[in-house]
């Protein structure tokens, strides 16, 4: 098994310890309802970004803003 | 010891129900950021983000202007939608796949001239142009208190490509909503019509005509499916994992890129591709399998540092053409002030060649006497090629008014190829850079 898919395979291990013990409770979720603490903060920028890189690597799947069909690549 | 005074419960309970308030929107915005429609303001119902990116690779490389509106809306039912419609403006040269020679070099273009490249030029076809328009939407409404369904929609329309997708998928929330699973599923098929028509694949290009090939049109069909998973951790950090699987099936070629023949001094040759036309130019048209199965891991974390925000990804794909790849990228969003914010980006990639890359075919090895390629496939993209590349960027965001935002962002690419076996030094493919800036103003009401 290669590097990359170990370090996956530890944090997603680490991540089903966390959903079992954390219990962030609403009233605590004051910051994380700010749109730059979502995983895609800034939707349009990353489109720009992702369909940039699909068209210049071989590569793709992310964090999803991008996608579509596309003739570039 | 605290006195409770009336002034005081009236002040907490009041706290206590925006807090409350805000954490409903909060959860919302969420679920609302596994299906890439984040609330930009979770107070505010629509809000308008108009943006243009330019991009560029030098003065002989390739141009983009792509402005883009992204809409999103949300209503008293918690039902919430988003629209993103683009047009990219493409113009340039763009490599055709044929190797450096120390000679000036002839090709056939896609409308039958001719173009060439100079002495120790690589070969690109420089009267390139695209126009390209999209449209991507999606909604999603919840069917119960924990889940929500989400239906998405895309077009695209291109001088020689179209396409068409359509999808849905759900999130369900649990662990008191630390927890989000969402699951998407994507179709899209594709027409390709290239200009000059669908070559023939390992047929020469020839002289006076682009190709023979008699097809004008071939299609693509694409399966997308998504697994993803995002937690919660603290009050100030989440993080997210996701799988991709992509299917690819169908034409799946790049109906402008050849391949050239070259001798055993590495200089370009006919005498084979003679035997197959006698118009034959030294180069073929590339072959790629037509399916591909594609997959990827992410992980994603983002941090909140009193104000200050991480984003970190990590990245890893893998398809069955053996391309592997890894991608780290770093974004941090320094709060200059309650309105002010700097924004550097870092990434790092690097990639794997496909198996059936190939920088060039040579004569009496991978093409025979008679001009047959020997091969199941080859392509000289160097998109397939092995590579590293890295991006630095900076982007600066200023608040006006009470919501409106726009935000300026500057980034520069270098992509450096791998140095490739028994390939002469003058053939090396060369290093790779270009600038994009990006502009966004965004509003709410």
């Amino acid at each position: 098994m290669n590097t990359g898919k170990t370090i996956l395979l530890i944090g997603l291990m680490a991540m089903l310890q966390a959903c079992a013990s954390s219990q962030v409770q609403v009233w605590e979720k004051g910051v994380l309802a700010r749109s730059d603490m979502q995983i895609v903060p800034d939707p349009l920028i990353y489109y720009f970004d992702e369909h940039t890189y699909f068209s210049r690597e071989a590569s793709i799947g992310g964090t999803g803003a991008g996608g579509g069909g596309c003739g570039c690549n | 010891m605290m006195k409770n005074n009336p002034k005081s419960i009236t002040a907490s309970l009041t706290t206590a129900t925006l807090v409350l308030l805000q954490n409903t929107v909060s959860d919302v915005a969420q679920a609302e950021a596994q299906v890439q429609a984040p609330v930009q303001a979770p107070a505010q119902d629509f809000s308008l983000d108009a943006g243009v990116l330019y991009y560029s690779e030098g003065s002989d490389g390739v141009q983009v202007i792509k402005p883009a509106v992204r809409i999103t809306g949300k209503f008293q039912d918690d039902d919430a939608f988003n629209l993103l419609l683009t047009t990219d403006a493409i113009t340039g040269a763009t490599p055709n796949g044929a190797v450096v020679q120390q000679s000036v070099q002839t090709f056939t273009s896609t409308s039958g001239g001719t173009y060439k490249a100079g002495v120790g030029e690589r070969p690109k076809e420089d009267d390139f142009s695209e126009y390209r328009i999209s449209i991507k939407g999606s909604y999603s409404f919840a069917v119960s208190d924990n889940d929500r369904i989400l239906l998405n929609g895309y077009s695209s329309r291109e001088r020689d490509y179209t396409s068409l997708g359509l999808g849905g998928g759900l999130l369900h929330d649990f662990n008191n909503r630390n927890s989000t699973l969402n699951v998407e599923l994507n179709t899209y098929l594709d027409w390709q019509e290239p200009r000059g028509g669908i070559p023939v694949e390992f047929t020469p290009m020839l002289s006076g005509i682009h190709n023979s090939g008699p097809d004008v049109r071939d299609t693509k069909n694409i399966l997308d499916f998504n697994l993803g998973l995002t937690q919660i951790l603290t009050p100030h950090s989440l993080v997210k994992v996701n799988l991709n699987i992509n299917n690819s099936t169908g034409y799946l070629n790049n109906p402008y890129q050849v391949l050239s023949v070259l001798d055993a001094n590495d200089n370009i040759t006919s005498d084979g591709l003679i035997n197959v036309d006698p118009a034959a130019l030294p180069y073929v048209f590339e072959k790629r399998p037509d399916d591909r199965l594609r997959s990827s891991v992410f992980g994603s974390l983002v941090q909140n540092f009193g104000g200050d925000v991480m984003h970190f990804t990590y990245r890893y794909y893998w398809d069955d053409w053996q391309v592997s790849s890894n991608t780290f990228d770093l974004r941090y969003r320094f709060k200059l002030t309650d309105k002010q914010a700097l924004m550097p980006h870092l990434r790092y990639y690097q990639q794997s060649e496909a198996e059936f890359y190939r920088h060039h075919l040579e004569q009496g090895v991978d093409v025979d006497a008679n001009g047959q390629v020997l091969l199941n496939a080859a392509s000289a993209d160097y998109r397939l090629a092995a590579f590293s590349s890295y991006v630095i960027g900076l982007g600066y965001s200023m608040q006006f008014a009470s919501t409106d935002e726009m935000l300026i962002r500057l980034e520069y690419f270098a992509e450096q190829f791998d140095k490739q076996n028994g390939v002469r030094a003058d053939q090396q493919l060369d290093d790779l850079t270009a600038l994009s800036l990006q502009i966004r103003y965004s509003f709410y009401w």
